[in-house]
């Protein structure tokens, strides 16, 4: 707040014009203020403690409100980060093979995959990543069948 | 207001600041302590609240105040030695010096400058509340209030060269 401000602001509260919420704006800025004339020395003793208080208590909660917690910050990039990936994936599995048919050629024939549905939580997981493991180049495959289909 | 009448409100103003302190810190614990010490506060000036005035805007007031206090404790580094970061004891005198001015300065009012005085600076009301509560017109609480904060302000700025 600027001095003209302050002296508006001082003029209006002694013509008992002002609302509470611009006395305690007019509180918080006198507090804020070092060195102080004696008409506003006098003002800031007149509005009291209570008021100076209540300014800051009400800044504070304003600050608090424009400032996003630091889970929400976590949260907005890790969304971020999933939304650039998806985006990426999509785009990627777009693309077309710049050599389709001898990629194809040298694909070797897969073999018939069982699906890991049968026995145990931990057998099902095992024998999941034992066929990722024997399978690593996935995408690639899921690309190439993806363009084999539009041909 | 009398230690009875604030024992019969107490319980409904206590769940008021700790609602402001709620609002502020996020948790029950600092919460709590603004709320105890809101009405440790509003305990010691008894007997300067009227009971006719708004007492639950001034201690929604005072909680703020504790709220800030608390926050400000937090806020600060723990002083190496004890005592450090309080107010000086010349500091102390001074600020004791200033509200007793300020005081004498409010004594000179009369009674229906005063009470408006302390409607706007002590309970935060607006001029529509005063207006609402007093019954007494818009304009001529405008009046009045600006009557008396301009003889405060006169006599404080000449008590403040002398």
């Amino acid at each position: 707040m600027t001095d003209k401000d302050i002296q508006r602001l001082t003029d209006r509260y002694l013509a008992g014009e002002t609302t509470p919420a611009e006395e305690r704006r007019l509180a918080l800025a006198l507090r804020q203020r070092g060195e102080l004339s004696e008409e506003w020395q006098a003002v800031s003793l007149m509005q009291g403690e209570l008021t100076a208080g209540e300014a800051e208590y009400d800044a504070i909660m304003v600050k608090r409100k424009a400032k996003p917690s630091a889970v929400v910050v976590a949260l907005r990039i890790m969304l971020t980060a999933a939304a650039v990936y998806l985006v990426g994936l999509f785009l990627w599995l777009q693309q077309e093979p710049t050599e389709p048919v001898r990629l194809a050629a040298k694909q070797p024939v897969q073999e018939s995959v069982v699906p890991c549905t049968e026995g145990t939580p931990d057998e099902i997981i095992v024998c999941y990543f034992e066929q990722r493991e024997t399978r690593p180049n996935t995408y690639s495959l899921i690309r190439q069948t993806l363009y084999e289909n539009k041909q | 207001m009398t230690r009875s009448e604030f024992e019969q409100i107490a319980a409904q103003l206590r769940q008021k600041v700790l609602k402001t302190g709620l609002d502020f810190f996020g948790n029950k614990e600092d919460a709590e302590d603004a709320a105890q010490d809101t009405m440790v506060q509003l305990w010691r000036y008894l007997e300067h609240i009227d009971t006719q005035r708004n007492v639950e805007a001034l201690a929604v007031r005072v909680a703020k105040n504790c709220c800030v206090s608390i926050y400000r404790k937090q806020q600060t580094v723990t002083p190496l030695l004890e005592g450090q970061g309080e107010a000086s004891p010349q500091e102390q005198l001074e600020a004791k010096d200033t509200q007793r001015m300020l005081d004498e300065t409010l004594s000179l009012l009369k009674p229906r400058e005063r009470q408006l005085f302390d409607m706007r600076a002590l309970m935060g009301l607006s001029i529509d509340e005063i207006t609402q509560q007093t019954g007494i017109a818009k304009p001529s609480v405008t009046a009045m209030v600006s009557a008396a904060r301009k003889k405060v302000f006169t006599e404080l700025k000449r008590r403040m060269k002398q």
